[in-house]
């Protein structure tokens, strides 16, 4: 490493040395605060020498009496030429060039000025972001940047969202990015012991957008193979806010509102339902008598969804001098769920601190700290959750009996437990306490020469208390609770080198890099049952404790990791990054992954050629190619291990794997080409990027004959392509006096699974058929397909796709529906005219399936559940024609089918914020700097052809493969806000 | 400076040095697991696991057994597709049910194999203590085989562990020689386990006894009366004079039973009972069995309870019965019974009468059962009658137990008691696709009409 370094310094440094006559001193200045500009390119016309200038702004260069002109170039400034007429000291300034404003954007392990990138990067900026009555940094996202889909697995408050960076790279393993939050990977995902299917508790969440200053998604190999083994599925880097030299200022941001339900279901009324029993029974369960009476008609949506509060209370404070700048920041959110029992809460504190030490040394720290509290409702894949028993529940059931004296108790004849019931007497709470936290040194150690050294915790501990006495389950158990710790603590440390060097036209920067990982797991879980008295909730009162457990993981992950870039004369630009991974996940025969990548670009727009050409602002070509990697699989599968258990009041021991030394990641080699463009005085912005990725060694959890005692092997040999082109059009410009500017970006991606074992499918996985086969798209819907209602039986008929006469499984599925959308977009536009700004927002998806599994219990026909009005015009005679079969107990009626496949594209008006900023003048005497007050509508507009209660559904959670479907899943609610921002 | 920096770049690789140095924390790395007796022991308890699965004895490899029959119905708004395919003998090779009993059984039978290959290395061992441990495998191996063919017909015989994926495509064997496997397991076991021990673990006469229910099966009525005569003779059990008392864990009836505790739990009262009493109640006691008792039978109230929570004195509708021989409906933890002692009568009767056997001898076999009911003695006296007396007597003894489905398939009377069980085909389930889909051997076959 030293020997390299040396290298690097000395290849740098041989080529200034040459012959002199006397030495230019000066200092170049930016011409916003006239401070030194470092890093300007300061060279001798006519010749190669060059220098740059430092920290400050100074240079010196050595000139000869012939050479009479200096020119200084700059990125982001029009370059200028000097005649140097015998000075000995030159001082320039530098004018902003508008043509060519530099954007910075954060990359892998450092940042890049955006227009002299190779890579592909999505950039998302708190601007775009700040009026979004949207808890989490993942629901930020949605439709925010091209290539990036964010399915939103339900409404649950603070619930997990799916994040997808161009497509599904992984079968088994997980599909989610990788965040790195200030340059530290952190925990993600679902730690929840207590398992309420597709509404998991979400690591992420813990993360207050607003704290967050930018978003830099890293989507092509280029930008992140530096991640290495675990960037194949995106990274996202998270920068937060920190402090900026000048007077502190003091932010207070807030918003209210009320959330409610968007769209309901069509339920049979008392009066059909009853009609449809006795068509069930084929006898009069209820008379002609029974059923025109008043019953009961208890509307059972109206019951669980309610109009619910969300708030947000922000206060930050900013500021520093030369020396030490910091941001301070606290905050309060707090949400309640439209479904009965459901509420969010977090506080956020932030404290992030840069300290110069001296010229040569800067430290600083980052400490970012969360408390939240979910209160959860089951829901998806149960019978005990307000959500699938109230729409379940048939409207004859009345919410409560009253006995003589008018005291109620819950109504339980319903065909499942009261939802009411659960809401209000079944407890489901979860606590989270987060510390993400690094301190960092950045030492110079000559000019251009700067080591990094940051250290990082991330420590997460999830507590989760559920208790029920008073319900139908908490009376079968005589009382029922659940009590579970989970500690997960992520030790980063990161180490770097890197040296940045300017002569003549060339530009180069080195970086190496040393990190390591160290993970520790360790949960604890208790069941009790029969608890002394209902308010006793604590396990201290039970008396019976069922499967206790708690359990450790260790897990490691050792890297190292490089990136050079090159540009000559700001024109042609090339890029090398790779990373050497060893985790503690793979097999012995694959103890390190090697990620490399290689990018080029080439500035047209520098080129003489197209000088003249006034209209093309800007325009850049490039392309990428690179290996990255998935690693995150489970922990020893590759290795021969033994379970425990107990048999007989004894220690007992097992097999419970079938081990695979080979196992290793995955790899995902991916091409991208793309245009950066930018047109008439960069009024209009073009990017479009195209691209293929070929993953390959999937981890496939492959299903072995259950007759050689296991069900499957973690194997790595799947194959899968994604390929896509993404587009983002933008502008900015005056329309008279109005500011317009306006971004959309559409997405289209293809996947398909080339390669499995064997060509051996992954079969009808979730409640929908999903199905992983060769030559599809991964989680294709392979089930029967319907034909509709024969008119003379009034029963379903299927497809026979074998011809065989006979409906079975192994012959007569086919694929019926594709859950991935043809493409996904999102249209924002913004309006200001003095102090007014409106922001219209929307999202949208087009061609995509679901899998409408509620209509499959909704529509059954039989049984006890309530039925959809739709069921009025089911089959009741021969030579009825219609879509509805018949009631009756039939098996073969209710079966997994294309008949419960629905079209779900939609097009979402997501957000409408239309502001005021209140007159400067006006607010400033009162010491208010600014003053803005803004109202909001969320999912204000719905267009969909889904007749389920949401089309962004996805009752899995974070599932690659069971996708698309629908089970009861909590619905987004439509929010309506106000808000203020109020800088002080 | 520079001294701080070298120290800390020092430092971080010296922290990382055993990042990526560690183990398991609730799994045995497999060299550690098998090292001595004491190991071989753990294994054994390991191999009777999977008879404590939801989808075993824990629940639905016996309820199947009586749903499949004529003991127990789905209700019309029972939720369990599975349980509905069942019921009306259709089903599916896709269903979950019969997908897990399979895959239950087959882990069984490997785990058990796995251990029978480590037993021959192990130092700390007399020959005794290897046969002794051997025959408890066997034993564990023999059941699992069992248990499958029955449900499924001629099934590949396992006799090695499963070690790397080579081989794992097996063939179906035919029944014949999955017979000759169990009976080649027990006859060792019978000979080398101990005559006592705990009722939960294999035992010399829990082998005797499954022997005695293997060659009724097959029809080899003189092995089945002569093991089921060893177990009643030698075995020391007794029948209880109170039937109710059978289920409760360990009852001196009881020849082996599966182990349920509260760290596993069985779900067979959940799936029981009905939601009044806050059980789940995918199955019901079928009218057919519930009339199936003679008045005044005494098992009839220790086998259903009858629920009246919704009794409408008008219709004098709306009482529920369920069945309540496996009753742990908060915690699960109550044994389940594999083998108990009348089913040794009942094996020798129906042996003995299939092979014209002494009457009298037979009557009184018959009898012991039914004067514990208290009822009245057989007046079955051709061989005809007293082989219908003991079906009827099994159907009853043993309702709730997981038999009723097996008697009626083995002596090919399904088709006729069974209005659902249309033809032959259906009296075997079909080869799950779990396995028909993944097994990539020709003669993994399905079984006809599926």
């Amino acid at each position: 490493m030293r020997k390299a370094l040396l290298f690097f310094i000395f290849s740098f440094l041989a080529c200034g040395a040459y012959a002199q006559e006397r030495i230019v001193r000066g200092k170049v200045t930016s011409p916003d605060d006239g401070g030194g500009l470092p890093g300007v390119s300061v060279f001798v016309k006519g010749t190669s020498k060059g220098t740059v200038t430092d920290q400050d702004g100074a240079y010196q260069i050595q000139v000869t009496p012939q050479e009479n002109i200096l020119a200084f170039s700059f990125i982001g400034y029009i370059t200028q030429e000097v005649a140097i007429d015998n000075r000995e000291a030159i001082n320039v300034t530098l004018q902003t060039d508008t043509k060519q404003l530099s954007e910075v954007v954060v990359v892998g392990y450092g940042t890049n000025d955006k227009r002299l990138m190779t890579e592909s990067v999505g950039v998302v900026k708190s601007d775009a972001i700040k009026d979004l009555p949207v808890s989490t940094i993942d629901g930020i996202l949605q439709g925010q940047t091209a290539g990036v889909q964010v399915l939103q697995n339900s409404g649950t408050p603070g619930g997990a969202m799916s994040v997808r960076v161009r497509g599904t790279t992984s079968i088994s393993g997980s599909g989610q990015p990788l965040y790195v939050i200030d340059g530290i990977p952190v925990t993600t995902g679902d730690y929840a012991q207590v398992g309420f299917e597709g509404q998991g508790i979400n690591a992420l969440s813990d993360i207050n957008p607003s704290e967050i200053e930018s978003f830099s998604v890293l989507k092509d190999a280029a930008a992140a193979a530096i991640y290495g083994a675990r960037a194949s599925n995106g990274v996202i880097l998270i920068t937060t806010k920190r402090g900026k030299t000048g007077a502190s200022s003091i932010t207070f941001n807030s918003y209210y509102g009320v959330q409610q339900v968007w769209n309901t279901l069509d339920m049979l009324q008392t009066h059909d339902w009853m009609a449809y029993r006795n068509d069930l029974a084929g006898t009069e369960v209820y008379t002609e008598a029974d059923m025109s009476k008043d019953t009961t008609n208890t509307d059972w949506q109206d019951v669980i969804f309610r109009s619910a509060p969300i708030s947000s209370y922000d206060l930050s404070m900013t500021g520093g001098d030369e020396k030490t700048r910091f941001f301070i920041s606290g905050s309060y959110f707090n949400q309640d769920g439209i479904i009965i029992g459901s509420a969010y809460k977090r506080i956020n504190g932030r404290v992030n601190l840069d300290h110069k030490v001296n010229s040569k040394l800067n430290v600083g720290a980052s400490i970012g700290f969360t408390y939240s509290k979910t209160n959860r409702i089951e829901s998806d894949a149960s019978l005990h959750g307000p959500l699938p028993n109230g729409i379940s529940t048939p409207s004859i059931y009345p919410v409560y009996n009253y006995d003589d004296e008018g005291n109620r108790t819950y109504n339980q004849s319903g065909p499942y437990s009261n939802p009411v019931s659960i809401a209000n007497e079944a407890t489901n709470e979860s606590f989270t306490y987060r510390l993400i936290s690094n301190v960092f040194g950045e030492y110079e150690i000559i000019p251009g020469l700067t080591v990094t050294s940051k250290w990082a915790i991330d420590f997460y501990n999830l507590r989760e208390h559920s208790f029920e006495f008073n319900t139908v389950q908490g009376q079968k158990y005589e009382g029922l609770g659940f009590e579970t710790y989970t500690n997960v603590l992520n030790l980063v440390s990161n180490n770097i080198i890197k040296y940045e060097k300017s002569f003549d036209q060339h530009t180069a920067d080195v970086l190496l890099g040393y990190s390591f990982e160290k993970k520790q797991t360790r949960d604890i879980y208790i069941r009790g049952q029969k608890y002394s008295s209902a308010d006793l909730q604590y396990l201290s009162s039970a008396s019976a404790f069922i499967d206790p457990y708690a359990s450790a993981l260790d897990q490691g992950v050792q890297s190292f990791f490089g990136k050079a870039n090159y540009n000559f004369a700001n024109k042609y630009l090339v890029g090398l990054s790779t990373r050497l991974d060893a985790s503690t996940n793979f097999g012995e025969n694959n103890k390190y992954g090697f990620f490399p990548s290689v990018s080029a670009g080439w500035r047209l727009s520098e080129e003489q050629f197209l000088q003249g050409v006034a209209e093309i602002s800007q325009l850049k070509l490039r392309a990428s190619y690179g290996l990255l990697g998935n690693d995150n699989i489970g922990a020893f599968q590759y290795a021969e291990l033994y379970g425990t258990g107990t048999y007989n009041g004894e220690p007992a021991i097992f097999p419970n794997n079938m081990p695979n030394p080979d196992l290793k990641w995955e790899t995902t080699a991916q091409l991208d080409v793309g245009i950066d463009a930018a047109f008439l005085e960069n009024r209009y912005s073009l990017t479009v990027d195209v691209y293929h990725k070929r993953t390959k060694d999937l981890l496939l959890s492959r299903s072995l004959p259950p007759t050689s005692g296991f069900t499957s092997i973690v194997e790595n040999v799947g194959e899968m392509v994604n390929k896509g082109i993404e587009v983002t059009l933008g502008t900015e410009q005056g329309l008279g006096p109005v500011r317009w500017t306006s971004q959309l970006n559409v997405s289209a991606n293809r996947n398909e699974v080339t390669q499995l074992y064997n060509n051996q499918p992954i079969d009808d996985l979730g409640r929908g058929g999903n199905r992983v086969m060769e030559g599809q798209p991964i989680g294709i819907f392979y089930s029967f397909k319907s034909l509709g209602v024969d008119p003379s039986t009034g029963d379903i008929v299927y497809a026979d796709k074998n011809g065989d006469d006979q409906i079975t499984e192994t012959d007569d599925r086919m694929v019926v529906g594709n859950p991935h959308p043809d493409f996904i977009g999102g249209f924002t536009n913004t309006f200001a005219y003095r102090g007014f700004d409106v922001s219209i927002f929307f999202q949208f998806s087009y061609g995509n399936d679901i899998f409408n599994g509620s209509r499959l219990y909704l529509e059954s026909l039989q049984g006890g559940d309530n039925q959809l009005a739709d069921v009025k015009r089911r089959w009741r005679q021969p030579g009825d024609i219609t879509d509805i079969p018949r009631a009756g107990a039939i098996p073969e009626n209710k079966l997994t089918s294309s008949r419960f496949i629905e079209d779900g594209s939609y097009l979402r008006l997501k957000n409408l914020t239309v502001g005021y900023t209140l007159n400067r003048e006006l607010t400033q005497r009162v010491h208010i700097s600014s003053l803005r007050l803004y109202m909001s509508a969320q999912n204000l507009l719905t267009f969909t052809p889904y007749t389920g209660l949401d089309p962004e559904v996805n009752y899995s959670g974070n599932s690659t493969q069971v996708i698309g479907t629908d089970f009861f899943t909590f619905p987004q609610a439509r929010t309506i806000t106000v808000g203020l921002n109020l800088k002080f | 400076m520079r001294k701080l920096l070298t120290l800390t770049i020092l430092l971080s690789f010296l922290a990382a040095c055993d990042v990526l140095d560690v183990k398991p924390q609730s799994s045995i790395p497999a060299e550690d697991a098998f090292k001595d007796k004491a190991g071989i022991e753990k294994g054994i308890l390991g191999a009777y696991t999977p008879f404590q699965y939801l989808s075993y004895y824990g629940r639905t490899y016996l309820i199947f057994s009586d749903l499949a029959s004529d003991n127990l119905n789905n209700p019309v708004d029972g939720t369990a597709t599975d349980y509905r395919e069942v019921d009306n003998n259709n089903i599916f090779p896709g269903n979950g049910g019969i997908s897990n009993i399979w895959a239950s059984a087959y882990e069984g039978i490997n785990i058990a194999n796995n251990v029978i290959s480590k037993v021959p290395g192990m130092s700390d061992m007399s020959d005794d203590e290897k046969n002794n441990a051997l025959a408890e495998l066997y034993f564990i191996r023999a059941l699992n085989h069992f248990n499958l063919l029955t449900y499924f017909g001629g099934v590949p015989v396992k006799t090695a562990p499963t070690v790397g994926i080579g081989g794992v495509n097996v063939p179906r064997d035919p029944v014949n020689e999955v017979y000759a496997q169990i009976i080649e397991d027990l006859e060792f076991a019978e000979t080398h386990l101990d005559a006592s021990g705990p009722k939960v673990r294999a035992s010399k006469y829990a082998a005797k006894a499954l022997l005695a229910r293997v060659y009724l099966y097959q029809k080899d009525y003189t092995n089945a009366s002569a093991k089921a005569t060893e177990v009643i003779e030698d075995g020391g059990y007794a029948l209880l004079d109170n039937y109710a008392d059978i289920f409760t864990d360990g009852s001196g009836e009881t020849i082996f039973e599966i182990d349920f505790t509260t760290l596993t739990r069985n779900r067979i009262a959940e799936y029981n009972f009905p939601k009044t009493l806050n059980g789940r109640r995918e199955v019901e006691p079928a009218a057919s069995v519930l009339n199936a008792y003679e008045t005044d039978d005494l098992r009839f109230e220790a086998s259903v309870a009858l629920d009246s929570t919704n009794f409408d004195p008008e219709t004098l509708e709306g009482v529920l019965p369920y069945a309540i021989k496996y009753n742990d409906l908060t915690e699960g933890a109550d044994n389940v019974i594999v083998l108990r002692l009348a089913e040794m009568y009942l094996i020798r009767a129906e042996a003995e009468a299939n092979l014209g056997g002494d009457m009298g001898d037979i009557q009184d076999d018959i009898n012991e059962i039914r004067s514990r009911a208290d009822l009245n003695d057989t007046d079955a006296d051709t061989y005809p009658e007293l082989i219908a007396a003991v079906e009827q007597e099994r159907w009853i003894e043993f309702a709730f137990e997981g038999h009723r489905w097996f008697d009626l398939v083995r002596t090919e009377r399904a088709t006729v008691v069974l209005p659902n069980v249309t033809t032959v085909n259906k009296t075997l389930f079909p080869i799950p696709s779990s396995e028909i889909l993944t097994n990539t051997n020709p003669d993994m076959k399905q079984n006809p009409g599926y």
